[in-house]
């Protein structure tokens, strides 16, 4: 939903869960590990931050809705 | 045509009243009688209720039979506070009751039916009856928790309400997502509706529409009602207000505030909840789990990768150790090597050394015997002529002059 480049907090915190189950059954090597934890560390941040973002814009949208609904 | 020639002619007056007489003398005092109400009106001054009872056939709803009813002024309360409290319902048409009756009829009125008494429970029975009729065509039609088998996101902040301005439960929510520590993350649109009355089904089923139109604005949709009587819940128990909400294609979170058993847009919302608060409440745990969630996985991330980290240092440290292990063994045993090959080496150094000095030390002595100095010095002289040494006495004839050499110096002699 929303724009198409934005985070999807959905699919983002699957790939985590995904990475996390990853490491602690030891399915990467050393080489691989870094680069996932690079990836989770990027997702862990996009995440952190759509939950402290205002939704200002979602929030200009569903307004300016109302000016048309009626 | 005996007929056609009356004998006997009565007024219409006379008529009726005999159809009275022939009534009050036939008929019991009451009945019970079950039908359905057709129309319902209260007389504002007399407080008397008037009432259309109708009944239709169920296979095609075709009426087959009405009648007229009151409910007397000193009745009329008590009847519809028990009817109201007991069913939760509002005491209104469409609704089918239980009722104890006396027939009358009035020459200038009438046929009437004046209701005496109700029993709600036949009214309970019907409507579970019709609510479970309802719920088994949605399930037979396949509809029926298609709403539930939606994913709700696990951050659903885009909320399309639907509710009445006014009611004292929109406020509540809305006041409760502002105080939520997420309230910055929360974006509410009202989509106003009539909450109560016979517009409440044609109404929520028009906003459903308008939030179709946008459905990719929002995350979730709330239903909720305030604050005010618990009665007049039909309209949340209809097939075609039902189906619509079954079958729309983002979750529905209910708050519609009721104490009886769940309505049907209750069954088949993706989330019943009893209040516009707990509905506020549902959505603030469903952000705070998800943030919860997050951290969980980034701790578990971190200290799985701690792990792992260490674990490939223990590996590497017990490599190396292993490599210093063995590297040593061979560096010691290359040392032993060398000492005994040193020890070997010096001793036969030191042998050579002392034979050399030995002889060394002969070769000295021989040396030192074989020296003219030394011999000399044991008292023997050498003879020399004219500088050469004479090792022949036939070499001298008398009177010649030599030198004789000693080791301390020497004298001239003269052969005789």
């Amino acid at each position: 939903m929303g724009k198409k480049n934005e985070l999807n907090f959905e699919e983002a915190i699957g790939s985590l869960e995904e990475i996390a189950s990853n490491i602690e059954n030891n399915r990467y090597g050393i080489d691989e590990l870094l680069q996932k934890v690079k990836e989770a560390v990027q997702l862990i941040n996009a995440c952190k931050k759509k939950l402290n973002s205002t939704n200002d814009e979602v929030k200009k949208i569903l307004a300016n809705l109302e000016d048309n609904g009626e | 045509m005996k007929e056609n020639c009356p004998s006997q002619i009565f007024t219409l007056s006379e008529l009726n009243l005999m159809v009275r007489d022939t009534i009050r003398a036939t008929m019991m005092d009451t009945y019970w009688i079950t039908a359905e109400i057709g129309e319902l009106k209260e007389n504002s001054f007399s407080h008397h209720c008037y009432l259309e009872l109708i009944e239709k056939r169920p296979d095609t709803n075709q009426m087959t039979a009405k009648a007229r009813a009151v409910i007397w002024a000193n009745k009329y309360p008590f009847i519809k506070y028990l009817f109201e409290s007991r069913t939760g319902e509002t005491f209104a048409a469409g609704i089918k009751i239980l009722i104890r009756v006396s027939v009358d009829f009035h020459e200038l009125y009438g046929f009437s039916l004046s209701i005496e008494e109700i029993e709600p429970s036949y009214t309970i029975g019907e409507m579970h009856l019709r609510k479970s009729q309802i719920i088994a065509q949605l399930q037979e039609e396949g509809i029926f928790s298609m709403n539930k088998e939606l994913n709700l996101p696990l951050l659903p902040v885009r909320i399309a309400v639907i509710s009445s301005p006014s009611a004292a439960g929109y406020g509540d929510f809305m006041s409760h997502l502002d105080s939520s520590p997420w309230n910055s993350l929360f974006a509410v649109k009202l989509f106003a509706a009539t909450m109560q009355g016979e517009k409440t089904e044609a109404s929520i089923i028009q906003a459903l529409e308008s939030i179709h139109k946008n459905i990719e604005l929002f995350d979730a949709i709330v239903i909720i009602r305030g604050g005010g009587a618990t009665s007049d819940l039909n309209s949340f128990d209809s097939y075609d207000l039902a189906a619509n909400c079954a079958q729309f294609p983002l979750p529905i979170l209910t708050g519609i505030g009721h104490e009886r058993d769940d309505s049907i847009v209750d069954l088949v919302a993706h989330t019943r909840l009893k209040t516009p608060t707990a509905v506020a409440d549902f959505l603030i745990n469903r952000v705070t789990e998800s943030a919860q969630r997050l951290n969980y996985l980034s701790q578990t991330i971190t200290s799985a990768v701690t792990d792992k980290i260490n674990e490939t240092q223990k590996e590497l440290q017990f490599l190396s150790a292993n490599i210093i292990r063995a590297s040593s063994a061979i560096i010691s045993k290359q040392n032993n090597h060398i000492i005994r090959t040193e020890i070997s080496l010096k001793s036969a150094i030191t042998r050579e050394f002392d034979s050399l000095s030995f002889r060394l030390k002969e070769l000295d002595q021989f040396f030192r015997m074989a020296s003219p100095s030394y011999i000399l010095q044991k008292g023997y002289a050498l003879v020399l002529k004219e500088g050469k040494v004479i090792e022949s006495s036939k070499l001298l004839d008398r009177e010649q002059t030599v030198e004789l050499r000693f080791s301390d110096g020497s004298k001239k002699a003269t052969i005789q």
